[in-house]
């Protein structure tokens, strides 16, 4: 028997999942967490059933993918569980009306129980039950009160029989059960409910996104920074005498101890640029990158609970139309600074096509994950600060030229924003810490053996000599357009498996400071980690991602060619004011070049 | 799809410019000084409220705004908007809704004006 989760977007489906189940999903406090549907298991009576959490949707009329995978799956479920946001009951009744035209077994979730008794919003769930002939109850999906109930309310549920009713004679109807089992009661503006108002507040709302975004990253910059020292400390003080130890027994087996450990210099290890297998491999993994990722998670899930992600949406609408797209492709994009395979996974909650691809494009190609974050700050920020910002500069220039390309260039259109607003809510410790620790845990299982292997495979193509010979062949375009030195390729040809490795693979090479920030802007545009490109392709079909490579390496190219350029004559300061000002200069050539001049001005105000 | 770049909805913005500029005066009991006016949702102040009496768009617009509690007959709070062709932030019964620019020139409200 399959028992589906169906509801509106953000009313807690995926806590009561993780409640019902025991499988971990991610929730948070914004509508389209959930993308895809999660699949799991309830035992109950000595029977087992399959649960299933499906993605929230407003109406069964589907326009958005994420609405288009959730009417399909409702066909074949067996018992219904309509969960509802008790504080928005009346709102959340009219998908119910539309779920009982199935006719199939229901059973109506009030959940948020808690949040609605704060509210002073009473409902009389007996009197709900017997109106709607379907049986209620309530539950508070933070704390799991409530939801034992619910399997034997599942399996005794019986189809229900309800009239078809118009749109209109649907609210009507809701509109008089609402009036009968619910009861307000007058309340004074809590002060959360004034920092709402407040962050939305046409003036404060982008001051306060600003000072906060800049403050969340100065922190993880700084903590990072913190905690790769001590990693390293530790890794010098418990890892090396291992290392020593494991080098003595390898003595004389010359080719594993060159994949395996790498160069020692002189009884001392060069964690970043040994490059074995468990030296620098090892290193990269766990000392570098793990301390970013955790500090990442700790301050993404801390806004992302709070219920700041659709503020921040707001307020950079305008900024995202810009680029063709509206304000909720923020969220995919913040998702991608941690990995990008959740970023690219998030454009489902987008509607158009057009969406999708500028969303995913830009995505991918203009936004490093914190893995490769951390590695730039690490390498690149050993040659000064100017450098980092030097490398950050560069990706929002191309972030920002490449979606006014794509804006006038990609068809369809971008629908207006139309997005729920969550209220604010404090996190929860206990579920914002079993977030991190599955994100950890995500990180620790898919990142490992991609670094490892690859770092393998790199140094087995470099014994081979296979590595010399493809250094030569693409000489021309490394050495020639980006001004390269030849064994960039093997930190090119790893960067297609993981680009933390890749880019860590840049510091025995000895490139110049300018060299190294080129490396690391080109290393983040060209091509897209190996699991990203594999969500890419199923997101956007074999088409479409053909064109995005292709958009892809066009970019590398300008940017790298471009930094290569200009690198030896200005400063990194000037070629930041320049980047800057190739921005504006674009923001006005592109729309009056590319811009197809038959159109009425009318409607570029209607679709802003 | 929702055709927001349709001509249709081009036309109907310019026609209602000029119920836009026309106020109804109300006469009931207790109501003597009050008017009931008609505009735009982006039109109306911060923490204004009034009454949805139309949304000139296609049925998907229709239908979106609708699921999300935005129906003719609502009771509508503006909250917010960001400065120029900003979203506006409207409360309709217990939740908040951000209303892109566009859609939201296209709601109409009326309001109760001293």
């Amino acid at each position: 028997m399959k028992i589906l989760l169906v509801g509106n977007p953000n009313v807690g489906k995926s806590a009561i999942f993780s409640h019902l189940t025991g499988v971990s999903v991610t929730t948070s406090n914004y509508p389209g967490t959930t993308v895809q549907y999660t699949k799991g298991y309830l035992t109950y009576g000595g029977s087992k059933y399959e649960v299933i959490d499906v993605p929230g949707i407003y109406q069964l009329d589907p326009e958005a993918e994420a609405e288009k995978v959730a009417t399909e799956m409702i066909k074949v479920g067996d018992v219904l569980v309509n969960v509802v946001d008790s504080t928005n009951l009346e709102r959340n009744l009219n998908l119910t009306f539309q779920l009982m035209d199935y006719g199939k077994p229901m059973v109506l979730v009030l959940n948020m129980w808690d949040d609605a008794k704060h509210k002073g919003i009473e409902i009389d769930a007996g009197k709900l039950e017997e109106l709607l002939k379907i049986p209620v109850i309530t539950t508070n999906g933070l704390t799991g009160e409530g939801i034992n109930v619910l399997p034997e309310k599942c399996i005794n549920a019986l189809p229900v029989r309800w009239l078809k009713l118009s749109a209109s004679r649907r609210w009507e109807t809701i509109g008089s059960i609402v009036a009968e089992v619910q009861n307000l009661s007058h309340r004074h503006h809590t002060f959360i409910e004034r920092l709402q108002d407040l962050s939305i507040h046409p003036f404060f709302g982008p001051s306060a996104a600003i000072i906060l975004l800049y403050i969340a990253f100065k922190l993880i910059i700084t903590a990072g920074e913190f905690l790769t020292e001590y990693s390293t400390g530790l890794f010098e003080a418990v890892y090396t005498p291992f290392i020593l130890w494991l080098s003595r027994l390898l003595d004389g087996h010359e080719l594993a101890h060159s994949l395996f450990i790498g160069e020692l210099s002189g009884g001392q290890i060069d964690y970043e640029g040994a490059m074995g297998v468990i030296t620098t491999g090892v290193f990269v993994a766990l000392g570098i990158v793990l301390p970013y990722i955790f500090l990442f998670y700790i301050v993404f899930g801390f806004l992302e609970d709070l219920g700041y992600l659709p503020r921040v949406a707001i307020i950079l609408d305008r900024l995202l139309h810009k680029i063709g797209l509206h304000g909720y492709s923020v969220i995919p994009m913040l998702l991608a600074c941690g990995c990008n395979v959740p970023g690219v996974l998030a454009i489902r909650n987008l509607e158009t096509r057009r969406e999708r691809f500028i969303t995913a494009v830009i995505t991918c190609t203009t936004i490093p994950c914190m893995a490769q974050t951390s590695l730039i700050v690490k390498t690149v920020g050993a040659r000064g600060g100017i450098y980092v910002a030097l490398t950050f500069a560069t990706l929002l220039s191309v972030w920002a030229i490449l979606g006014m390309f794509l804006k006038e260039t990609v068809k369809g259109n971008t629908p207006t924003l139309l997005l729920e607003v969550p209220p604010y809510r404090v996190p929860n410790v206990k579920l914002q810490l079993k977030k991190l620790w599955m994100r950890i845990k995500c990180f620790l299982k898919e990142a490992i053996p991609y670094v490892l292997g690859g770092i393998f495979l790199i140094n087995l193509l470099h014994v081979s000599g296979f590595i010399a010979r493809l250094g030569k062949l693409f000489s021309p375009v490394v050495k020639g357009i980006l001004g390269l030195p030849e064994e960039t390729v093997a930190a090119l040809i790893i960067g297609t498996v993981r680009k933390d490795a890749a880019i860590a693979l840049l510091e025995p090479i000895g490139l110049n400071s300018m060299q190294m920030v080129t490396a690391a802007v080109v290393l983040t545009l060209y091509f897209p980690c190996v699991a990203t490109f594999t969500v890419l392709l199923k997101e956007l079909g074999v088409m479409d991602t053909a064109r995005a490579v292709v958009i892809m390496l066009a970019a590398t190219f300008a940017a790298g060619g471009g930094l290569n350029l200009i690198g030896h004559i200005y400063s990194p300061g000037a070629i930041i004011v320049t980047e800057l000002v190739l921005v504006a200069i674009f923001s006005i050539v592109i729309p009056s070049v590319l811009r197809p001049k038959t159109v009425e001005g009318a409607d570029e105000y209607f679709t802003q | 799809m929702i055709n927001v770049v349709g001509h249709l909805p081009v036309l109907d913005a310019f026609f209602f410019r000029n119920e836009l500029k026309m106020t109804i005066s109300f006469n009931a009991k207790g109501y003597k000084n009050m008017q009931k006016r008609r505009l735009q949702l982006v039109m109306m102040k911060n923490s204004q409220s009034g009454i949805v009496v139309a949304m000139n768009g296609g049925a998907g617009m229709r239908s979106r705004l609708e699921a999300l509690g935005i129906r003719v007959g609502a009771e509508i709070q503006k909250k917010s908007a960001l400065s120029g062709l900003g979203p506006v932030i409207v409360s309709v019964g217990n939740t908040e809704i951000a209303v892109g620019y566009g859609m939201a020139s296209r709601i109409f409200v009326e309001v109760d004006e001293q």
